[in-house]
């Protein structure tokens, strides 16, 4: 019985860090294999650059509104991950309501791209531009977000 | 290229930086609790007196 309680705080303190290292991976393996693979094609499009007679490919596609393709998935994901959680809060209602406005947003401003070029229109390719740089960094933050609320 | 944020990418910008700073804040809060206490601490074994002790018959 003496011998119990040393042994029961060393696999305490091996179970706390364990967790942590699990967190940290959950969040690489998000972090590589959603947002990085994920944006796949654009490494594929600047490749593509010094293949042929391409004018910047990678423009050309965020432009047209990729980054909005891309995000919506993701999205998905994060809602998804939220609504699975046993007990929710605040934060989760609040992160929920976030990614859904985002979602939409995203869904929305594609379809006004596409709306525009099939109409022979041009957007205002600095608007699009800014939101999907800003559209993408919001979802990692919110993913990334959503891995580290939902404790283990 | 124009990355500078108008209205609405500021407002979803910030709300994500919230809600990852809240998760961060709750994550460490959480962290921070005291580790439940899962065996009792065993009492002191009180000392044997020689009172006590069982008689052997090659004590004298």
């Amino acid at each position: 019985m003496d011998n119990t309680l040393p042994v029961l705080h060393f696999e305490r303190n091996r179970v706390r860090e364990w967790n942590d290292s699990l967190l940290l991976r959950k969040i690489a393996l998000w972090l590589f294999f959603a947002i990085g693979f994920a944006l796949l094609p654009f490494l594929f499009a600047w490749t593509a650059t010094s293949l042929g007679d391409t004018l910047s490919p990678i423009g050309a596609m965020i432009e047209q509104g990729s980054v909005y393709l891309i995000i919506v998935p993701l999205l998905g994901d994060i809602i998804g991950r939220v609504l699975m959680k046993r007990d929710k809060d605040v934060l989760d209602l609040f992160t929920f309501v976030v990614c859904l406005v985002l979602a939409i947003l995203s869904t929305f401003e594609f379809g006004i791209l596409t709306e525009l070029s099939h109409a022979h229109r041009t957007a205002n390719p600095g608007a699009v531009w800014n939101h999907s740089i800003w559209y993408l960094l919001s979802t990692a933050l919110l993913g990334v977000a959503v891995i580290l609320k939902k404790a283990d | 290229m124009d990355i500078w944020f108008d209205a609405r990418s500021g407002l979803i910008f910030l709300s994500a930086v919230t809600i990852f700073v809240g998760s961060l804040a709750a994550r460490l809060n959480s962290q921070r609790k005291p580790a439940p206490v899962l065996a009792p601490k065993p009492a002191p074994e009180p000392a044997r007196s020689l009172a006590r002790r069982p008689r052997n018959d090659n004590d004298d």
